[in-house]
């Protein structure tokens, strides 16, 4: 069990739902189709610093594909391993080193996402914070268009509002 | 719609107008109506479905991240739709999500619950399934107020419907008062024109053509039926008029006849009894130069020489009558004068009665005549006892010369319906008959009975009854013939003349005989003018 693997359990928890949140990203973002070099090449996953989502990464993305993929989860050791990653979570112990392993990441077709109160402004496009206990997420819509992902208008009012006032609801037409 | 028979066309085509118009909006509307109950139902399960769709995809999110709050915010949209009562998200192992309205806490055993509709009381529940990339995340229900919605629209609906209805109808009322007279103006000018033709008899009205169509052609024909009504009225008028001058024709061609015939008639009669006078006038005649050769002037001029030598004497008679030759033959000689005027006398005065007795006949000969020119008299009815005391009465001298015995034995009977003259002619000429059969011979004792009854209660019976010298059997019925007669001076139209008479009057003459010395009875019947009550 990656339970087993945990040190503190609150933080297991918190994984165990930032994990999950991770793999529905996945299906409320498009990525352009030259990211995919084929047919059958994999989605990859790709985890940037501490390691200690990796093991509920795997858990929750076990035995389930994205985008009609087979998904693969690396825990990367050097920017060159960040290029042909489709998504990356870059953990809070990188909270002071954002701007170079995000700039490596530009223009990549990068879904980046972190849990430091400084990613959206270093250029991440999904972060995560805690609100009242809960576990929420913010999306800079720029930094995902910089790169090419188109994300769906229905995260919009389940994200937690970048800019101070929460977004309406997107409701039917 | 045996009752429609009997109301005026008008209200008749009214009412199939708007039997017409209504049966048609009825089933237009009845069909309208269908389709709007089962295009509700459609349109209504289809817009729940599709408000059902946009709410589950906007809620993936929601439910793949688990925000109730976000959850609750989608379906509180919901709320503009006031049908929907009650709305639910669940997650795949049924644990509510988020919830608004009345939720009845609808659970399937099934996890998770089948899609679809469902009835659930007098709601309708709707299970849409919330899918993100074909997997199946969560279950939205909706909790639908089916049938109130339904009763309210189809009560708007039945309501609309009932207006438009009474429009409508009042509308088909309106052009049908204005469209009916199309049709019934010309048969209503029709109708008046036929009434006025019955009612006034006028054929020279003429029914005014107003349109082109079947009531045209039949007012054509009515008024081609008139002319031929009016056209053989007046053929009928002019024939009426013609046989009406035909009949005036006839009638003085009758009477001419009439006249000339009894011109005729007369004249036939003048014939014979000028026939008859002349014979009479020539026994008239002899009788006249018998008596006129007997007072021969002789006798009485030898009468007047002896009267004469008789003064010449001067009264010396007795000398002369004894001792003159002459004188003693004049005694011998006036004894055989006288004698011979005597005897010549006598032989005169029975010529004179000759001669009276067919004067007697002239007269009666003439008398016919005259009876005979007034052959066609005023038929009346009258008492038979006062026409057979008038004959009596015109034949008494006759009676009272022969020395006949009357006897009267009269019923009481109704009056006759007769001429006078013609019953007055036939008993004066059978009273006649009798006095003269008297004269002839039979009885010694001259007896005339008259008796007076009712035979066969139609007719009055007059019996004459004499006891004079009777009839034989073989003349029993040739004495009314013309011409016959049994007596020298008889000229046979008496009888035949009266049993013509009788029959002209619808009566009848009768003569009846035991034989020759033995009497005869003469009936005559006449018609009674009122049959008696029996």
């Amino acid at each position: 069990m990656p339970g087993d693997c945990r040190a503190n359990p609150e933080v297991g928890s918190e994984y165990q739902t930032k994990a999950a949140q991770i793999y529905s990203f996945t299906k409320f973002v498009e990525w352009p189709p030259k990211k995919f070099p084929s047919a059958d090449s994999p989605f990859i996953i790709g985890v940037w610093g501490s390691d200690e989502i990796t093991d509920f990464l795997r858990e929750s993305f076990q035995s389930r594909r994205i985008k009609d993929r087979p998904v693969e989860i690396r825990h990367l050791s050097s920017k060159a391993e960040l290029g042909p990653c489709h998504l990356v979570f870059v953990s809070r112990s990188e909270r002071d080193r954002l701007g170079s392993v995000l700039s490596e990441m530009r223009h990549e077709n990068i879904l980046s996402v972190g849990e430091s109160e400084n990613f959206l402004r270093s250029g991440g496009v999904i972060n995560f914070l805690s609100v009242e206990g809960a576990t929420r997420f913010q999306i800079n819509l720029d930094a995902a268009n910089r790169e090419r992902l188109k994300v769906s208008s229905k995260l919009f009012p389940i994200s937690y509002p970048a800019k101070g006032t929460r977004l309406p609801p997107v409701t039917s037409p | 719609m045996s009752r429609l028979r009997n109301i005026p066309i008008q209200r008749k085509l009214r009412f199939v107008v708007l039997a017409t118009c209504t049966a048609a909006l009825c089933v237009a509307s009845g069909a309208l109506f269908a389709l709007q109950f089962f295009s509700f139902r459609r349109d209504f399960r289809r817009d729940l479905i599709a408000v059902a769709e946009i709410i589950a995809g906007n809620s993936t999110a929601a439910v793949q991240f688990k925000n109730e709050d976000d959850a609750r915010e989608i379906l509180t949209v919901l709320k503009a739709k006031p049908h929907i009562t009650g709305a639910e998200i669940t997650l795949n192992d049924n644990t509510p999500l988020a919830a608004i309205g009345h939720t009845h806490g609808y659970r399937d055993a099934k996890l998770p619950p089948d899609p679809g509709f469902r009835e659930d009381g007098f709601d309708l529940l709707y299970v849409h399934p919330i899918i993100l990339d074909r997997d199946r995340i969560g279950t939205l229900f909706l909790h639908v107020d089916y049938a109130g919605q339904a009763f309210r629209l189809h009560r708007l609906f039945a309501g609309t419907l009932v207006i438009v209805l009474g429009i409508s109808f009042y509308v088909a009322v309106l052009v049908s008062v204005k469209l009916e007279r199309v049709i019934l103006g010309p048969i209503q000018n029709l109708a008046d024109t036929a009434r006025r033709i019955a009612s006034k008899n006028d054929y020279s009205v003429r029914a005014q053509k107003v349109v082109d169509d079947e009531v045209g052609s039949f007012t054509d024909s009515f008024n081609s039926m008139l002319d031929q009504i009016q056209t053989r009225d007046t053929a009928l008028l002019h024939e009426i008029a013609e046989r009406r001058r035909a009949e005036e024709q006839l009638q003085q061609t009758q009477q001419e006849l009439i006249d000339a015939s009894r011109q005729a008639g007369m004249a036939e009669i003048a014939t014979g009894v000028l026939h008859n006078v002349g014979n009479v006038l020539n026994s008239v005649n002899v009788s006249a130069a018998l008596i006129s050769d007997r007072l021969s002037p002789a006798k009485t001029e030898n009468l007047i020489r002896a009267t004469c030598l008789l003064r010449e004497q001067n009264g010396d008679l007795a000398d002369f009558l004894t001792n003159d030759v002459k004188g003693r033959l004049l005694p011998g000689y006036l004894a055989d004068l006288s004698q011979h005027l005597d005897t010549e006398r006598r032989t005169a005065r029975g010529e004179l009665e000759l001669l009276t007795k067919n004067i007697e006949h002239i007269k009666d000969i003439v008398a016919m005549q005259q009876t005979y020119a007034r052959v066609s008299g005023l038929v009346e009815p009258l008492p038979v006892d006062a026409l057979i005391e008038e004959a009596l009465r015109l034949n008494t001298g006759s009676l009272d010369r022969h020395g006949v015995t009357v006897v009267r034995d009269y019923a009481p009977i109704p009056p006759a319906s007769v001429d006078k003259h013609k019953v007055l002619q036939i008993l004066i000429n059978i009273i006649r008959n009798a006095t003269l059969a008297m004269d002839e011979g039979g009885s010694a004792e001259k007896r005339l009975t008259i008796s007076l009854e009712t035979t066969d209660g139609n007719h009055a019976r007059i019996r004459i009854r004499d006891t004079g010298i009777g009839i034989a059997t073989e003349n029993l019925t040739r004495i009314f013939s013309h011409g016959f007669t049994t007596r020298q001076d008889g000229h046979g139209f008496g009888l035949h003349s009266a049993a013509l008479a009788a029959q002209q009057m619808g009566g009848r003459l009768l003569a009846q005989s035991d034989g020759p010395f033995l009497g005869a009875t003469f009936i005559l019947d006449l018609p009674l003018a009122v049959a008696p009550t029996s």
